[in-house]
């Protein structure tokens, strides 16, 4: 019997970052805590994730650290006594492992119910099998796939299905690819090699969608079935490259209304089939010829599209999937911004602006692997970008990653390629595929040479033709100031314009201004302007209209952290998220700049004001000119700190290290100490161990700690107020001090949970020199437990060979574990 | 592209490039907020005299697509938009946008910060407004636009002026042409009847004389206050003899016909996102709407009609029943063409109706 009260609810949490995994879930998450929360309900989150924002926003006892796997799950099910569990933030791995539970029977056992979707649903989505059987009920076409023995077999299931089909033997005896057959003969021919490798004499023949274009759908369901279409988006590569490596596009940019209505009629028949209650993301590939379209996956829970669509058009999704988890339909749920008309959630969203989603890679990082886009996700990270043309979004989703990762992003430069390398990348799609295809239409190729080579739609082309006419003129016409403002129109950086007028950024922004070409603030909303929204998104384009109203208020501005890259990653995304608190609390109005899609920092509960825009120089100081803040707030020194500091801004630069702890360090303990009014504070003492893993407590003895105290005071006493981390190798019974370094960023969440202590709030009110050493002398470390942290890095998922000892730079993500 | 204005009636100038025909035209600027379909919205007839603010950023990304025609001549006064893709092939791409409009003589201008100028249309209303070439005096731009009145005879002006058939070889329908959406012709084509379209102008005696199965008052234009007492008229005498389906203005006259009032829209309905609750069932869709009058549901008769659907925004009369006749009426547009297909249904509902009356 379903248990009636629904009191205590587990979040299962999607587990460190990797490749695939960015901190979207968390953002979901959090919101969803906080909305639970707010309906009175006990909230606890399961997870590992050593740098979990949710985590954070919960005591000791609701943030629980486990492993995500079955045995350990059943035994934190066994441990509380919980009355539901939502199942739709951890992602898909989560999905494998409540079927392991039911399986188990500890559902039935607890009395613990699924929110949101059923097992059941689960079930019917995640396989393959159920999946296609469900949507040939209901007719909606879907990839034809069958495992078939015999070659007369085969032709009799392709001559149904059509050319190209894709086989695969199954069970083979030597690794084997997935070989595409364009015709009988061809078929044949790759079906005796295949039958004689599978070791069960059997084949899976799929039809092929190679080309076909991809388009992703977000629907919501409430419990009486009304359901609403939130966001289509448009892949800008055709399916077979990963979408999460594609470029994507809201609104949709070429579909007409008739194939945009079959894909949303189509994703809200199945939302309703499969009975999902909140959040379904429904994936399309639609073949161009034939306006024909296939269903190819069903998420019913959130993932990066449901982030995108979240952001892209300001639908508080979280907050409403909740709020139908919870028993509410959408007719009686009200979301906050529309000032009018109830605030109804029923309202659909609709844009008049351009969002971008644009993947970027580490790839400088990680050199031997292949850079090459296929169906295995390659992206560590994106940026979204805003703009009211779609030149404007891409220019300024291009320029992010200018910025951001330069170097990383093109290993190879365009300009140097020789034809057939040219044509080899557009027929073979790599990271940074943009810089190459418009380098390809530098060189003259033609739209549908282009179009026929990339399978991508010719509309892109003649964007892309449109941004390099611009560039073109850029080059013919230095200084002209309609030339510019054409270009400021459709979405050029100066940086990008200094480098084709061969000056500095800073003249070209010079010359700009003089002419008062200057930008203006949008709001981001999800009706078009059609309804009064108390706007607190912003993005800048080059209009007459400006949106953003200045407050009178003490401002801070604070520099988020753009994209996710190896290294710093989602810590960088938890400290910004302390330092928007602490700033708050302190009684700034505070104001975010920020560009990855899936931060935490960017929900509508953090900072008080938000642009969603490229962190560059043009773009930051847009806003300081603007916002005119009392301070500008960085996390330690990275480049676009620097660029600022140039510019002639002043910046309260949080001391804090961006590479990390102890790269060529040795060390076996670690002391965290924090010096306020010449007093020293020993926070507490880590053991690294040579694995590089992290552990709290360290199990050191008496003596040692006297010393290592004593060591700290003395050695931190000659140092300016500020957080630090000291280092100690133990060489016989001799103490050395092999290190003293601000925090490293990387360390800092984890950090924060062992000695249960604010670190970056610290760090926030030494500089303001706000800080009570009151708060400091009082800190109670976690005592009764081992914790450890250990990196996490993307080798095995980009298919190389992990080295010994990989620097923790190179790390994407982080896991804590507890003894 | 060469330079041109748009100025509205409380002298607001606004700079943008010209593309389409280079007229000069005068019309009432409304905003729609679709995300897909121009084409179709830009062919709909209901634009007569007006001219069309795209909330959606860029438009003409697929050029014009020969099955996404609502009207053969589209009668709008002109399209005004962000920004206007350059495109021309693709397997559907015959006509660019660009070349379309100068085809059809309706002119463009791209380069508006639309976003502004909605807020604005948002706040003052009805606005008058006129696409004009570049001069350094507007002086005279502005006096020919105060002084221009816009007819309010449109539906005589979209509407037939000879009846023609559509022929099926199912059930007989007439529709009486307001300013006819293709998409009514489509639904009923897919439903195989055998249709005959009759100008606005017709009377009950000549559509008894077809003796038809059912009877479609269209979408169109304008207000209904504008039109001929004839209409409501005839609208009363068919409806106690034939099943009725009415839309858009056909709706709106319908419920005049039957006593009811209708007042303008402080704020204008164009596009297709706002929930609308189907008060029978109890379900809540989307679709597609055109609309800056409605049916004012203080001034419904109760005993003659009951409301059916409301638009959950501002609790505006989206649909009503007669108690006593086959007779229905819907503000929306229930072809879609474009937005949301939820309420084709409606046309089986109506199909069904004209069944049963059949067998009886």
């Amino acid at each position: 019997m379903a248990r009636t009260k629904l009191q205590k609810i587990l979040i299962i949490g999607s587990g460190p970052n990797e490749i695939g995994v960015d901190t979207e879930l968390e953002t979901a998450t959090l919101q969803t805590i906080q909305e639970l929360q707010a309906n009175g309900k006990e909230v606890s989150l399961v997870s590992n994730n050593a740098n979990s924002v949710a985590g954070s926003y919960l005591d000791e006892q609701h943030f629980i650290i486990s492993q995500l796997n079955a045995n350990a799950l059943i035994k934190v099910l066994r441990t509380h006594e919980f009355d539901g569990i939502v199942p739709t933030l951890g992602g898909a791995p989560v999905l494998q492992v409540l079927h392991q539970l039911d399986e188990a029977g500890i559902f039935e056992e607890l009395n613990i119910r699924l929110l949101g979707i059923s097992l059941r649903t689960i079930a019917n989505t995640q396989n393959p099998e159920n999946l296609n059987r469900i949507l040939q009920n209901i007719h909606e076409p879907y990839i034809p796939t069958s495992i078939l023995g015999d070659t007369k077999e085969v032709l009799k299931f392709v001559h149904k299905i059509g050319y190209p089909v894709i086989i695969k033997p199954v069970a083979a005896i030597s690794n084997s690819n997935r070989l595409r057959c364009e015709n009988e003969h061809q078929l044949k021919q790759l079906l005796a090699s295949a039958f004689r490798i599978s070791t069960t004499h059997q084949v899976a023949v799929e039809k092929s969608i190679v080309g076909f274009k991809e388009i992703e759908a977000t629907v919501v369901r409430d419990n009486e079935n009304t359901r609403m279409l939130i966001c289509a988006a448009e892949d800008f590569n055709p399916v077979g490259v990963h979408a999460g490596d594609s470029i994507v596009f809201t609104p949709t940019q070429t579909l007409t209304d008739q194939e945009f209505q079959a894909i949303r009629s189509s994703a809200l028949r199945i939302a309703q089939e499969f009975k999902v209650r909140g959040v379904c993301h429904v994936q399309f590939a639609l073949n161009q010829a034939t306006g024909n379209y296939f269903v190819i996956r069903v998420n019913p829970y959130f993932d990066r599209t449901t982030a995108f669509a979240a952001r892209a058009t300001g639908y508080p999704l979280a907050l409403v999937s909740t709020q139908i988890n919870l028993g509410h339909n959408l007719r009686n749920i009200k979301i906050p911004g529309l000032r009018q008309h109830d605030s109804l959630a029923l309202i659909e969203p609709t844009l008049d602006h351009i969002a971008v989603r644009f993947p970027t890679f580490s790839f400088a990082s990680f050199a031997n692997a292949s850079q090459e886009l296929d169906t295995q996700m390659k992206s560590t990270g994106a940026v979204i970008a805003f703009g009211r043309s779609t030149e404007e979004a891409l220019l300024k989703a291009v320029r992010s990653v200018d910025s951001a990762t330069t170097s990383e992003q093109a290993a190879l430069d365009e300009s140097r390629l020789n034809e057939g390398q040219l044509i080899n990348v557009l027929v073979h799609p790599t990271a940074g595929e943009i810089f190459y295809l418009l380098e390809a239409i530098r060189r003259g190729y033609q739209v549908e040479e282009l179009s026929e080579l990339t399978k991508i739609d010719a509309f892109y082309f003649y964007k892309l033709i449109h941004i390099v006419q611009i560039e073109k003129n850029l080059r013919k016409n230095f200084f002209d100031i309609n030339v510019l403002k054409n270009a400021k129109y459709y979405g050029y950086g100066d940086s990008q314009i200094a480098r084709l007028w061969k000056c500095s950024d800073k003249k070209v922004r010079e010359f700009r201004e003089k002419n008062h070409i200057q930008p203006t603030f949008k709001g981001i909303e999800p009706t078009a302007g059609e309804f009064p929204y108390n706007n607190r998104s912003y993005y800048t384009t080059f209009e007459t209209e400006n949106e953003s109203q200045i407050s009178e208020r003490p401002k801070a501005f604070i520099l988020g952290t753009a994209n996710n890259q190896v290294g710093t990653n989602s810590a960088a995304e938890y400290v910004t998220i302390r330092a928007i608190k602490t700033c708050q609390e302190l009684g700034f109005e505070t104001i975010l700049i920020n560009n990855n899609p899936s931060a935490v920092s960017i929900l509508p509960r953090m900072a008080d004001k938000l642009y969603l825009e490229p962190l560059t120089v043009e773009n930051c100081l847009n806003i300081i000119n603007s916002e005119q803040p009392d301070y500008v707030i960085a996390q330690g020194k990275w480049q676009i700190v620097t660029d600022l500091i140039e510019a002639g801004i002043e910046i309260t630069q949080l001391p804090l290290s961006r590479t990390s702890r102890a790269e060529n360090v040795e060390s076996q303990y670690l002391v965290v100490a924090e010096k306020v009014n010449t007093q020293v504070f020993n926070l507490g003492c880590f053991y690294t161990a040579e694995d590089a893993s992290l552990h709290f407590p360290s199990s050191v003895g008496g003596q040692i700690t006297q010393k290592i105290q004593h060591i700290t005071q003395s050695e931190i006493q000659k140092q300016q107020d500020g957080i630090y981390q000291v280092m100690f190798k133990q060489e016989g019974s001799h103490l050395v001090v092999t290190g003293i370094t601000p925090l490293a960023i990387q360390d800092i969440p984890f950090m924060t949970y062992a000695l249960n202590h604010d670190l970056t709030a610290d760090l926030i009110r030494l500089v303001f020199n706000r800080l009570d050493d009151a708060a400091v002398k009082t800190i109670n470390p976690v005592q009764d437990r081992q914790l450890t942290l250990e990196h996490v890095f993307p080798y095995e998922q980009l298919e190389i060979e992990s080295p010994q000892n990989p620097p923790f730079s190179l790390a994407i993500g982080a896991k804590i574990s507890e003894k | 592209m060469s330079e041109r204005y748009l100025i509205l009636d409380d002298g607001t100038v606004y700079r943008g490039q010209a593309f389409g025909s280079p007229a000069t035209t005068f019309g009432e600027v409304v905003f729609n907020t679709s995300a897909t379909g121009y084409q179709q919205i830009i062919t709909n007839q209901i634009y007569h005299n007006q001219i069309i603010v795209f909330s959606q950023p860029s438009i003409g990304g697929y050029g014009i697509d020969r099955a996404s025609y609502e009207s053969i001549e589209p009668t709008c006064k002109g399209v005004i938009v962000r920004d206007v893709a350059d495109v021309s092939t693709n397997r559907q791409r015959r006509l660019s946008l660009d070349e379309f409009l100068k085809i059809q003589n309706i002119p463009g201008i791209s380069g508006i910060d639309t976003r502004a100028l909605i807020h604005k249309l948002r706040a003052k209303g009805t606005v008058k407004g006129s696409i004009v070439d570049p001069v350094k005096d507007l002086a005279h731009a502005f006096d020919q636009l105060n002084a221009i009145v816009l007819t309010n005879q449109q539906v005589n002006q979209v509407s037939t002026p000879k009846a023609y058939p559509n022929p099926g070889t199912g059930l007989n329908v007439v529709v009486v042409d307001l300013g006819l959406k293709h998409g009514i012709l489509r639904q009923l084509s897919q439903r195989n009847c055998n249709v005959t379209v009759l100008p606005y102008s017709c009377t009950a005696d000549q559509i008894f004389d077809l003796d038809p199965d059912g009877v479609i008052l269209s979408t169109g234009p304008g207000s209904p206050e504008d039109l001929p007492q004839s209409l409501t008229t005839m609208i009363a005498e068919v409806e106690q003899r034939i099943p009725m389906f009415a839309i858009g203005l056909g709706h709106e006259l319908f419920a005049m016909a039957n006593g009811a009032k209708v007042k303008p829209l402080q704020f204008e309905h164009h596009g297709d996102n706002h929930p609308i609750l189907s008060i029978i069932t109890d379900e809540i869709f989307y679709a597609s709407q055109g609309q800056g009058y409605t049916v004012d549901r203080a001034s419904i008769d109760r005993n003659k009609m009951l409301t059916t659907h409301i638009d959950l925004v501002d609790q505006s009369v989206q649909g009503l029943r007669h108690r006593d006749y086959p007779a229905f009426s819907v503000q929306f547009f229930p072809d879609g063409a474009p937005g949301p297909l939820e309420s084709s249904e409606l046309f089986d509902e109506f199909v069904e109706i004209m069944t049963t009356r059949m067998e009886r």
